[in-house]
């Protein structure tokens, strides 16, 4: 183009003047905002990236929230195991127990009994423990007291006695029976092993958190955060047809002492033998008890790697979240006064440069 | 021999051409900032008295006698003119695909926008508050968290209903821009006409009309954007041998309809039907200025198919009318690429198939089979608040049910009548609802259409709307910058020929005016010539 019209400068200056006003209010836009992209088009890339990454600092947010409170269940349930090992089965349930095999305190055996029964009473108390409105010990059916000593003075979890009647078919609440998964109805034993071993209520607690194909949840993708009281007391009978629960136990030896009687010919009732047993299982017992009270332990150790897990997680995500959305503040600052120098220069030339003529110079 | 006094009249006429010359300038000068104005020039030829006598004597010299001025002529090249409305169109049709992307986007866009503390969008931003809450719903049991649930799940809503609301709205204005854009280029084309008979007149009576073939130029130009127009000037007999120019303008785009727009005196209207969904443009027959038809045997209307028209007219058209992956088979008959355009409706039915969605997997999984005692089982998001009814649930329309706002229903914990009081596996699956992905297929809402399924969560689903537009503007904003540098060219390009350069005609001021100086000192000294032979 050979020939360059007044106006054809003007209006090419126009449009280009537009664009560098352009780009100096992008720039005054960043450094305001401190965000390095204000809409969706000019990065979608980064801009679906940075609410990815919000939507898994929420969700960190909210797991996090979770452990916290798992955590507190679990150290609630361990401090009340921790009561119930240390003063209830020492001073309510060994001391009295070996006292009362004492032959030199025989006479004393009714008190021991009763401090036996009030040990157990005591502990059945523990167990039914709270943590926020819900039940600690009672598996996933946490909003009912899960122990109870019933009208024949047998220890019952969840309304079923623990060691009598294990063979019988179980009954709900409304009479029906648990089915297995075969369709076939279940027997107390049975119904009390799966309260033990499984019966969890799981938690999102940042594992990941999916559901398979069937609508159960994964078990490696989340915390089981249900405590089975039965687990830690012990549950059925042995080889030997005694109660493997300690509070049973105690029940149990409480009605021994309590029916000695001096007077009679034999005044055991040739239960002394049993007795003595009891006294031996009850120690078992009660190290069984310690292992599954270091169990939890365990879980409440995890807990709180996990805590710090998340804590590290919830980091990293948002050093990137700042990567992606936050301006650097030293190039953008440059950027804006690189931008006012090229605004400043295109005015120069619109002021200085483009209205003379040949006009001007006419006489 | 020239006469005694014939020299005077060829001082008179230098005269006369200087002056004219100056005049022109001058109107050239006082018009630099009319718009549409081409710069003018004095037609000059030399002067001669006779051609040949039959007697030619070799001792005669003959001398031309003076200047005539024949007219003034326009500088302006047609070419250009060509490549300007073509580069006008491609202008005006990205410019007004993205204006209406933009328009879009400042509805659905949730970039920068949060609560101020977290810039996490608004819809997004609720869904993870909804997720949130069912997640401590998950460790902490139902109870107490329900109404928290509910609130969320209310606000959700809401949000739901204003961007359905505000995309109906966008709909109407786009529809009435639509009404706006016919009538102007109606009122163009009547223009158009009316100029046309106007310059015929005066090409039949001898004026050259410049000023009004540059007020037709202006707004063949403004026409240009809305569609695309091929111009043509032919000649036409209007008796006795005299030709006069004739503008013929059809529509570019439609081999081989060959739409007229204009023929000469005879001009053509176009129309809309808003009620209609496709907002078809018909054209109607060409007519005189007494609405009397051409070709009386002609179809009147004509409608416009989808690849007639290119320009801002058809951006907006399909802005209002491109459903993208919710074509149907017969949308695809006209257009092939039916399932890459997206307007306004698709993202409507985007928005309301993320709703239907969400809706129908919250409701099955609150819902159990007839007879089972759940208590609270039921809908909880319906197509009004007065409603449980959850059928054909809409962006526009998704609430919180009835049943759920007065506590009749509430979000139920398990699905399993004989589950312990603690069992959370339904809340685990409401929790897994938020990560696991789903099928989003558009036959779940237009059941003929032919777009394929989209698999995933609804945050991803929401993302993807989001993107598709950004992306979309992203693409529309280089093509349209492309296209405006183009056509400034273009426009820089035909105003170096036919604008007007103060440079320029401040050189022909001083040339005019030194040969009106020349020409008036001829007459001075023919006259001193004159004077000294009269003397004697």
């Amino acid at each position: 183009m050979v020939r360059i019209t007044t106006n054809g400068m003007l209006f090419n200056y126009r449009y280009n003047l537009g664009g560098v006003t352009n780009s100096l209010n992008n720039s005054i836009t960043k450094v305001m905002t401190q965000r390095n992209f204000n809409t969706y088009a000019s990065d979608p890339a980064a801009a679906t990236r940075a609410f990815r990454v919000h939507s898994s600092l929420n969700a960190v947010n909210a797991q996090y929230s979770n452990n916290k409170t798992v955590l507190s269940k679990f150290e609630t349930a361990w401090s009340t195991i921790d009561g119930v090992l240390n003063d209830l089965t020492n001073k309510l349930g060994s001391v009295p127990a070996l006292e009362g095999l004492d032959g030199t305190k025989w006479d004393d055996l009714d008190t021991q009994g009763q401090i036996l029964r009030a040990g157990a009473e005591a502990m059945v108390q523990s167990m039914n423990g709270k943590y926020d409105q819900k039940y600690i010990f009672a598996g996933s059916d946490s909003d009912v007291p899960p122990f109870a000593i019933d009208d024949a003075g047998d220890i019952t979890y969840r309304g079923v006695k623990v060691d009598k009647n294990l063979d019988d078919e179980y009954k709900d609440a409304d009479g029906n029976p648990m089915l297995d998964e075969d369709g076939n109805p279940m027997t107390n034993a049975q119904v009390l092993k799966k309260w033990a071993e499984d019966d969890p209520v799981f938690v999102d607690i940042g594992l990941g958190f999916e559901l398979d194909a069937n609508g159960k949840v994964i078990e490696s993708t989340a915390f089981d955060s249900s405590i089975s009281g039965i687990d830690i007391m012990g549950y059925g009978v042995d080889e030997d047809g005694d109660p493997k629960n300690l509070a049973s136990i105690m029940l149990r030896l409480a009605d021994i002492f309590e029916s000695y009687d001096a007077e009679k010919s034999d005044p055991w009732n040739g239960q002394y033998e049993e007795a003595c047993r009891l006294v031996n299982k009850f120690n078992q017992s009660r190290e069984e008890m310690i292992d599954a009270y270091a169990e939890l332990d365990a879980e409440a150790l995890f807990l709180n790697k996990n805590e710090t897990q998340l804590e590290d997680t919830f980091d990293a995500l948002n050093t990137e979240r700042s990567s992606i959305e936050d301006i650097d503040p030293a190039d953008a600052i440059l950027e804006l006064s690189w931008a006012q120098i090229c605004y400043n220069s295109a005015l120069q030339v619109g002021a200085n440069v483009i209205p003379q003529s040949l006009m001007d110079y006419l006489q | 021999m020239s006469s005694t006094f014939g020299s005077f009249s060829v001082a008179r006429l230098g005269i006369y051409a200087a002056q004219k010359g100056l005049d022109v300038t001058g109107n050239n000068i006082t018009n630099i900032n009319t718009k549409g104005y081409t710069r003018q020039r004095l037609d000059q030829v030399s002067l001669i008295s006779t051609a040949s006598d039959k007697y030619f004597s070799t001792y005669k010299t003959r001398v031309g006698q003076g200047v005539l001025t024949t007219g003034v002529s326009q500088l302006r090249d047609p070419g250009m003119d060509l490549l300007y409305r073509s580069a006008q169109a491609d202008v005006g049709s990205a410019s007004a695909k993205l204006d209406g992307l933009e328009q879009i986007a400042s509805i659905l866009d949730e970039v920068g926008k949060g609560d101020g503390v977290q810039d996490d969008g608004v819809i997004l931003s609720q869904m993870n508050d909804l997720r949130d809450l069912i997640n401590q719903a998950v460790t902490n049991g139902i109870d107490g968290y329900n109404s928290l649930i509910r609130g969320s799940a209310d606000s959700l809503c809401i949000l739901f209903n204003k961007y359905a609301g505000k995309l109906e709205e966008l709909q109407k204005s786009y529809e009435e821009e639509l009404d706006q854009s016919v009538t102007e280029v109606n009122t163009i084309l009547k223009n158009i006409q009316e100029l046309n008979v106007s310059i015929r007149n005066a090409d039949i009576r001898g004026d050259d009309a410049l000023e009004l073939r540059d007020q037709r130029n202006l707004l063949l130009d403004e026409l240009s954007e809305y569609m695309k127009i091929d111009v043509k000037y032919s000649e036409e007999d209007v008796g006795a041998g005299l030709m006069v120019e004739k503008l013929t303008v059809t529509l570019s785009n439609d081999p081989p309809h060959n739409h007229t727009l204009i023929d000469g005196e005879y001009g053509a209207q176009i129309g809309t039907d808003l009620n209609d969904s496709g907002y078809p443009i018909n054209l109607y027959a060409l007519r005189d200025l007494d609405g009397v038809k051409k070709d009386p045997n002609a179809t009147d209307p004509v409608e416009l198919l989808d690849n007639d028209l290119y320009g801002s007219l058809q951006s907006i058209r399909e802005l209002l009318t491109e459903e993208g992956e919710f074509s149907n088979a017969a949308d695809m008959a006209n257009d092939p690429d039916a399932l890459v355009k997206r307007g306004i409706p698709y993202y409507r039915q985007a928005l309301d198939l993320l709703a239907r969605e969400f809706a129908t997997q919250m409701n099955a999984l609150n819902n159990v089979p007839a007879g089972t005692n759940i208590p609270g089982a039921g809908n909880l998001f319906s197509q009004g608040s007065n409603t449980d009814d959850a059928d054909n649930i809409t962006a526009a329309n998704i609430s919180v049910s009835k049943s759920w706002a007065n506590d009749t229903v509430s979000m139920i914990a398990t699905k399993d009548p004989n589950a312990s009081t603690g069992d959370n596996s339904n809340l685990a699956a409401f929790l897994d609802l938020f990560t696991k992905k789903h099928d989003f297929s558009p036959k779940d809402l237009v059941a003929d259409a032919e777009g394929a399924t989209y698999t995933g969560s609804f945050e991803d689903m929401l993302l993807r709307i989001q993107s598709t537009l950004a992306e979309d503007q992203m693409t529309t904003g280089k093509v349209l910058n492309n296209y405006a540098v183009t056509a400034n060219e273009v426009y820089t390009s035909r105003d170096s020929i036919s604008g007007v350069d103060l440079n320029d005609e401040a050189t022909n001021l001083m040339v005019y005016q030194k040969a009106y100086t020349a020409a008036c000192r001829l007459m001075t000294t023919l006259n001193d010539a004159l004077d000294a032979l009269l003397a004697m």
